[in-house]
């Protein structure tokens, strides 16, 4: 029997210096929840696989693409300013080296699914990174989170952005719990679309607003 | 809840897996379930009650005494259930507890809110972090959601209380080393995931892991629903054998949602005629379209080819014969011409029966209410696959000619006697999976589209596949063996026999070498592993491999379909099922081998000759 076909996850998570205290508690909390809720569905425990991108005075995989069985919670500490640039960077090389494409003899894997979360301006040069990553056609959601987010700067990187009104434990937790739900709705309804399908997300809880 | 405290006890207990007293203890956690399930903070609060006594063992750290392979995460949960049936004190205590809450709760009484730890400044956040630490303190992450359903059960209730998806309550499956189709040595470590990182990712693991939360809901209540399954034997004119199956996916039967899958075949005239469709899993109603097309397809291919003979033509020229005018998109012999403009035609009349069908349903205020629209051609999106296959006497033997079309994925397959596999399917190859065609699109239709991917065979056929992407890919990549495995898997399942064109194998020779040198030795391999089946009626099927029996043979796939004897002994001993008609058993095949990922819709239909 061949290869299983993989939904990759990226998680580009900013641990800046001002997601200090409570904010980053609920990030770590967050995390946990969505993988703890993610094992008790069998197809995202069948076809997700996690990977955890870090970005603060610079960027970092922190918890490279693994299955859900396997995965292993990355330590987070939030210090430094926001790398975003480099954060989209190190996810172009991510996907480049661990997302399989489609070949006469590769089975490809299911298109990525990126969250991307930020509270605040990128203290980098980031408008290159993010032009060359909404080329490569990635599903990418990208979330403004409190008041010193930016959203409209995030829609270089994605159509695809919500805006988070602030970031007490309550919003945050909805924020994951979203996620959570996401890719639960991405992992079941993999299957042949036509190209370019855009992907479906659940509607967000009312913390959490589409920005149009 | 119309429930006495002993009753709830006693569904408690049957739900823990403790022995149950009381004659409904099932029936009763059945009440207690939907009444847990009617309100969101309900299981929450019901998790935190039956997780309390658990989490404070876990806490104090006897989970991860090395007796109880805390790192072991399949079988962590049936340990802890016999570690729990040795602590009276304990169960009872779960099982008081919970009793207590939904007897405070539904008579009324009201109850204690319990906290997994000291109650925190903000009671919700910090319950929810500290259960996520307790559990993760006492237990490595892969213990939690492997093997300890409820563990993560209530991990996940407790933190994510606002899920739409509510995990689901049930009674804790038994943790069972559940049989995917792997080797022995990938079978000892899907039952200790942990004991080697780097084989994580084996294929074996997950869907062990994973199958124990597959649920089986029934079809849905909808206009034209699919049957569960569907099966069909026939003999063609030249009394070659075929079957074809479809069974709903893993994934349908999880979601309670229809079966997307079709197939016809037509054996009524020299010519047999198969069709196999592939509805859009994205479109609610595609089954529709795909039943349409394959319907509608056949209907014309019959017409067109019955009265058509393939005529003297020389087969000892192959070249000759398929010849080509590529610009204008035929064949010049005209013998082979009419059967390729049969089925261009074919693909273009289906595509226009699921156009009038889209139409007629958007007309029809039923569907119009069910989509809370009306119904458009996308809806009915699919793949069509096509094959005419006709007999050709040549040089005092039986030959085969094919030709095939295809939109959209899925494989079309033949094996020729001397076990060589000619793929007469184009592999979608997108950038990232599941990109593919359907039949809703004029382009898909045009004449260029269609010669590039219509393919013909000439040859002495063993089998011919046809299937939709639920089956092939499961055998990626198909060429050069991934179609070869197919047949062989069909051969050891007892589905196909192999074929004796020159008289019965002589089994002894062929094993004689190998590293199973005689019958006794292949039977000592256990081949046949025990798969549950995810129905209404669950049962065990003993499933073979090919890939394994190669593995333990010593020898290639290849070399295994080239030998019949080698074929016939990998597939004795134990059967499959109980059902002896090839048809069955290639729907219980259909519905039970496992591969990590597949959860689709399966269908294959095998044309194939099979003579003593």
């Amino acid at each position: 029997m061949s290869e299983s076909r993989r939904l990759p996850v990226y998680l580009l998570l900013d641990c800046s210096g001002s997601m200090n205290g409570e904010p980053i508690e609920a990030v770590r909390a967050g995390v946990k929840a969505l993988i703890a809720d993610l094992k008790t569905d069998p197809q995202a425990l069948e076809t997700a696989y996690m990977s955890v991108i870090t970005f603060a005075g610079s960027a970092q995989q922190v918890a490279p693409l693994t299955e859900l069985m396997m995965f292993q919670e990355p330590h987070l500490d939030a210090s430094g300013s926001t790398s975003l640039g480099e954060a989209l960077t190190q996810l172009e090389q991510c996907v480049d080296r661990e997302v399989k494409k489609s070949t006469p003899t590769q089975k490809g894997d299911w298109k990525p699914l990126v969250f991307l979360m930020t509270d605040g301006q990128p203290t980098d040069s980031w408008e290159q990174a993010a032009d060359r990553i909404k080329q490569k056609r990635i599903n990418i959601i990208a979330c403004a989170a409190g008041p010193g987010a930016d959203a409209n700067l995030l829609k270089r990187i994605t159509e695809e952005v919500v805006i988070l009104n602030n970031l007490q434990p309550d919003t945050l937790k909805a924020f994951f719990k979203w996620v959570s739900s996401s890719i639960k709705m991405t992992s079941q309804s993999i299957q042949q679309v036509g190209p370019d399908t855009p992907v479906s997300l659940p509607p967000p809880p009312p913390t959490i607003q589409f920005v149009p | 809840m119309n429930l006495t405290a002993e009753q709830i006890a006693g569904a408690i207990r049957w739900w823990l897996g403790l022995e149950a007293d009381g004659d409904n203890a099932k029936g009763n956690w059945k009440e207690i379930e939907d009444w847990v399930l009617g309100k969101d903070e309900r299981l929450d609060e019901f998790a935190a009650h039956v997780a309390w006594p658990l989490i404070d063992v876990i806490q104090r750290g006897i989970v991860q005494s090395k007796e109880s392979g805390n790192d072991r995460a399949r079988t962590c949960w049936d340990e802890l259930k016999s570690f729990l049936k040795k602590q009276d004190e304990l169960s009872r205590q779960m099982v008081d507890r919970a009793t207590q809450f939904l007897d405070e709760s539904t008579t009324g009484k009201g109850y204690a809110p319990v906290y997994l730890t000291q109650p925190p400044e903000t009671p919700e956040a910090g319950e929810a972090e500290s259960a996520a630490t307790a559990v993760d303190q006492a237990s490595a992450p892969s213990t939690v959601a492997g093997g300890f359903a409820p563990a993560s059960n209530i991990s996940g209730a407790a933190v994510l209380d606002e899920v739409d998806t509510v995990p689901a309550v049930g009674p804790p499956q038994p943790y069972e080393l559940e049989a995917a189709p792997a080797s022995d040595d990938e079978s000892n470590k899907a039952s200790n995931p942990m004991s080697d990182q780097t084989e994580s990712t084996s294929e074996s693991m997950t869907p062990s892991a994973a199958s124990t939360q597959w649920q089986y809901k029934p079809l849905p209540n909808e206009p034209e629903n699919h049957g569960e399954y569907e099966t069909r034997a026939e003999e063609s004119y030249e009394k070659l054998k075929i079957i074809g199956a479809r069974v709903r996916g893993k994934k349908h039967k999880h979601e309670g949602t229809n079966c997307d899958d079709w197939f016809e075949f037509d054996t009524s005239s020299p010519w047999t005629i198969i069709a196999v469709s592939d509805g859009a899993g994205s479109k609610r109603l595609s089954r529709i379209g795909a039943k349409v097309s394959c319907q509608r397809a056949v209907e014309v291919l019959r017409e067109r080819l019955k009265e058509h003979f393939m005529g003297e033509l020389d087969w000892s020229n192959l070249a000759e014969v398929f010849k080509q005018d590529r610009e204008g998109g035929v064949f010049i012999k005209k013998e082979l011409d009419t059967v390729r403009s049969a089925l261009h035609e074919a693909m273009l009349e289906a595509y226009k029966a699921v156009e009038d069908k889209a139409r007629e349903l958007s007309e029809n205020s039923e569907y119009t209410e069910l989509m809370g629209r009306p119904v458009t051609l996308d809806d009915l999106a699919g793949t069509l696959l096509l094959a005419a296959h006709t007999g050709v006497p040549y040089d005092g033997k039986n030959y085969s000619f094919v030709m095939t079309c295809q939109i959209g994925d899925g494989m079309l397959a033949a094996i020729d006697q001397a076990g060589a596999l000619k793929l007469l399917g184009i592999a979608d190859s997108g950038e990232f999976a599941g990109q593919t065609e359907f039949l809703i699109s004029k382009k898909k239709l045009e004449k260029n589209n269609l010669w590039s991917k219509t393919n013909g065979f000439w040859g002495e056929l063993r089998a011919l596949m046809v299937m939709t992407d639920g089956v092939a890919d499961d055998y990626f990549p198909n060429a050069p063996t991934g179609m070869l495995k197919l047949y062989g898997d069909l051969v050891l399942n007892s589905i196909l026999r192999p074929n004796f064109k020159d008289g019965m194998p002589d089994i002894n020779a062929s094993l004689a070498g190998t590293e199973l040198p005689n019958p006794d030795a292949v039977q000592a391999a256990a081949l046949a592993v025990p798969v549950e089946t995810i129905s209404a009626e669950p049962q065990t099927v003993y499933i073979r491999s090919i890939d394994i029996y190669a593995k333990k043979l010593d020898r290639t796939v290849e070399e295994i379909i080239k030998d019949p004897g080698l074929l016939l002994a990998g597939g004795e001993g134990q059967p499959m099922c109980a059902e002896n008609e090839p048809k069955d058993r290639l729907r219980i095949w259909l519905d039970s081998y496992q591969v990590r990922g597949s959860f689709d819709d399966r269908t294959l239909v095998v044309l194939y000759r099979e003579e003593m």
